[in-house]
């Protein structure tokens, strides 16, 4: 990876499977950073607390415990980003990563150019976090939040209080898929966290104002069962992988 | 579940009467010697234990037959004059009497006794069947689930060594890169394999769990084509989708997977620079809907009279808040259609309609030749939800393939926003 820093980035893998730890150093490595292996709970945490990663890339199913734990306990000392990798199907142990903390969560089986998009993503929030920026961009659509202004292609675009915070929120973790919960806690409150039905509408219009083609959105993209992603940058370069399986 | 035994007692067969009637008479050759020593009284009280015997294991019929004969052969062998059912002494008229009423209490208790142990015993029967039911069915998901996880690992570690030789070193010549991308793409094929037949056994379980959630079409359908844009890239694409469409109560995922199956069904078979339009509308329920419970075998009547040119010449609305509506969205392609008498059978597992020219082109730009089991998978999404999903050729040639949804009631809309200047839409 290109960083902007002298040193390359520090990522910690704590995965039991061999064949999977190989090919995601050798993919790490290429970006050029350095990987650091753990293949146990036990061991993951004595790595975190002594090399203090700049990311942590999770397996949750590990042979003496639940990634789960190791990423509560760490929650409660550090803010570094988390990568969780599962190989549990169920969009629920999504959910429950994310909301645990977890900044993004890939599903096994998944491909090195899905694996590397995710981790740039994480890491140049991790190195640049001066860039939690009042301004934020994406496409021809730009965010300023110390002004609550939008605009698209110049021009400014009214949004709703409820609009401008979900759509806050999303560009906060740009890159990264927030959950459904957060954004309705974030947007309504605590209270309303089961309305999902909420966000379908307020999304809508979000899309209708900020997407050239909202039944197409490149910008503003939804994860079934999960919540919702924007993307900062074009598609092409996020590169949705040939690896996320299509169904038979 | 009521179970046969239990009311087996009431209809008691002949040989309970006869083994009554030997116990009876039994009690009465054992009271014959004890006649002249003791008290007639007493004698009479044996015959209550005969009945007693009867009605705990025969039943309340040969019970209250015993308490009869009971009194008949006590009249008859023990009461002066003997040997005949006359009674000399109107006092023995009170002694049947007590005895019969005994001996009918006691028949009536037994029984009654009897019958509450029976139900009590079925009801552990139900209730160890009700636990042994759940007990296979979560375990038929601890397995299914711990097989996908076993497979999901390997096969993953698979394709992403194929696909990270050429990051290992310096770059591969053509002919070895090339096989390094067969490797990673037969591990995705066949994880697709073992993860369409793993989820096509959870769906069939007998409660398959649906995470249900509110879901806009819109948003359903673009999550969809984002998924499969790379595949789509060669065909043309039509979104025939009204505005404010009512949302549907399913499972996400789910509901994700059905469109984006029936899209590579569509491009698989449909030639590059072909036709796909996917569409959706809000109408009144299929003909053949009221029992919400569809199946494949219900399709041809609406696939027939669904047959026509364009889909968006249906008249859509009903209202999209009636409860009694349904969602219909289409997916159609201007392809080689489909193999005529052969609409219902492609939801088969492992039935596969022709391709239109040589091998899928499109299948594997996806990286996936098709495992046989979307269109089965389809089905038994659409049949979890209370939908079906039918097919049909188009008249100007291509398929189509219409998916039915009952649509709930629609839930509450979100607070208007006070502090905004504007209400939002």
């Amino acid at each position: 990876m290109k960083s902007p820093h002298a040193r390359s980035p520090v990522v910690l893998l704590v995965e039991d499977d061999a064949g999977i730890r190989r090919f995601v150093r050798t993919a790490l490595e290429s970006e050029g950073c350095t990987a650091h292996e753990a293949t146990a709970l036990e061991r993951g945490r004595i790595e975190l607390a002594s090399r203090r990663p700049d990311l942590l890339v999770l397996d949750l199913g590990l042979p003496d415990g639940d990634g789960m734990t190791l990423l509560a306990e760490l929650r409660g000392w550090s803010g570094m980003p988390v990568l969780v990798l599962s190989a549990r199907s169920d969009e629920a142990d999504k959910v429950a990563a994310l909301d645990a903390g977890a900044d993004d969560y890939l599903a096994k089986p998944f491909g090195v150019g899905e694996f590397l998009a995710r981790v740039r993503a994480l890491l140049r929030r991790a190195l640049r976090p001066a860039q939690a920026a009042a301004r934020i961009a994406f496409g021809d659509v730009e965010l300023d939040l110390e002004q609550r202004r939008v605009t698209r292609a110049g021009v400014p675009v009214h949004l709703t209080p409820i609009e401008f915070r979900l759509l806050s929120l999303l560009a906060a973790a740009a890159g990264r898929v927030v959950t459904q919960r957060q954004l309705l806690a974030g947007a309504w409150g605590p209270n309303h966290v089961e309305h999902a039905h909420y966000l379908r509408v307020y999304m809508a219009g979000l899309r209708r104002k900020l997407e050239a083609d909202p039944r197409l959105p490149k910008r503003i993209l939804t994860e079934p069962g999960v919540g919702y992603r924007l993307v900062p940058e074009p598609l092409s370069a996020a590169r949705t992988p040939a690896s996320a399986p299509p169904a038979g | 579940m009521k179970r046969a035994s239990s009311s087996a007692p009431r209809i008691a067969p002949s040989r309970n009467y006869l083994l009554a009637a030997l116990v009876v008479a039994a009690v009465a050759l054992l009271g014959a010697p004890l006649l002249g020593q003791f008290d007639l009284a007493n004698i009479a009280m044996l015959f209550p234990l005969a009945v007693l015997f009867a009605a705990i294991r025969l039943g309340r019929g040969p019970a209250v037959f015993a308490a009869f004969l009971a009194v008949a052969l006590f009249d008859f062998f023990f009461v002066h004059p003997h040997f005949t059912l006359a009674v000399s002494d109107l006092q023995y008229l009170l002694t049947f009497a007590v005895l019969l009423a005994v001996a009918l209490t006691t028949a009536e208790l037994a029984a009654r006794l009897r019958r509450e142990r029976d139900s009590a015993e079925a009801r552990a029967q139900e209730v160890a069947q009700a636990r042994l039911a759940a007990d296979s069915e979560r375990l038929r998901n601890t397995l299914l689930a711990s097989l996908s996880h076993d497979l999901r690992t390997p096969l993953t570690a698979l394709a992403g060594l194929a696909e990270s030789l050429p990051l290992a070193g310096p770059p591969l010549p053509p002919a070895q890169a090339e096989l390094a991308e067969a490797i990673r793409a037969e591990a995705v094929r066949t994880h697709a394999l073992a993860r369409d037949l793993l989820d096509l056994a959870r769906l069939q379980s007998d409660t398959p769990r649906l995470a249900l959630d509110w879901l806009a079409v819109d948003e359903l359908v673009g999550s969809a084509l984002q998924a499969r844009g790379h595949a789509l890239r060669e065909h043309m694409l039509t979104l025939d989708l009204p505005e404010e469409l009512p949302l549907l109560h399913a499972d996400a995922v789910l509901m994700e997977r059905v469109v984006c199956n029936l899209i590579d069904n569509a491009i698989a078979h449909t030639p590059a620079g072909g036709h796909i339009t996917l569409s959706a509308q809000v109408g009144a329920p299929p003909a053949d809907a009221p029992s919400c419970t569809m199946n494949p075998a219900s399709a041809p009547s609406h696939a027939a009279s669904a047959g026509r040119g364009s889909p968006s010449d249906r008249a859509a609305d009903p209202g999209p808040r009636s409860g009694a509506s349904w969602l219909r969205i289409r997916v159609c392609d201007d392809g080689c259609g489909l193999p005529p008498g052969r609409e219902q059978a492609i939801f088969e597992r492992f039935v596969r309609a022709p391709h239109p020219r040589g091998p899928s082109d499109a299948a594997t730009a996806t990286g996936d030749s098709g495992t046989g089991l979307g269109l089965a998978i389809v089905h038994a999404i659409m049949a979890a939800h209370g939908g079906s999903v039918s097919a049909h050729n188009r008249a100007g040639g291509g398929a189509c393939f219409e998916l039915q949804l009952p649509l709930p009631a629609q839930p509450e809309r979100p607070p208007p926003e006070d502090e905004a200047g504007e209400p939002t839409r």
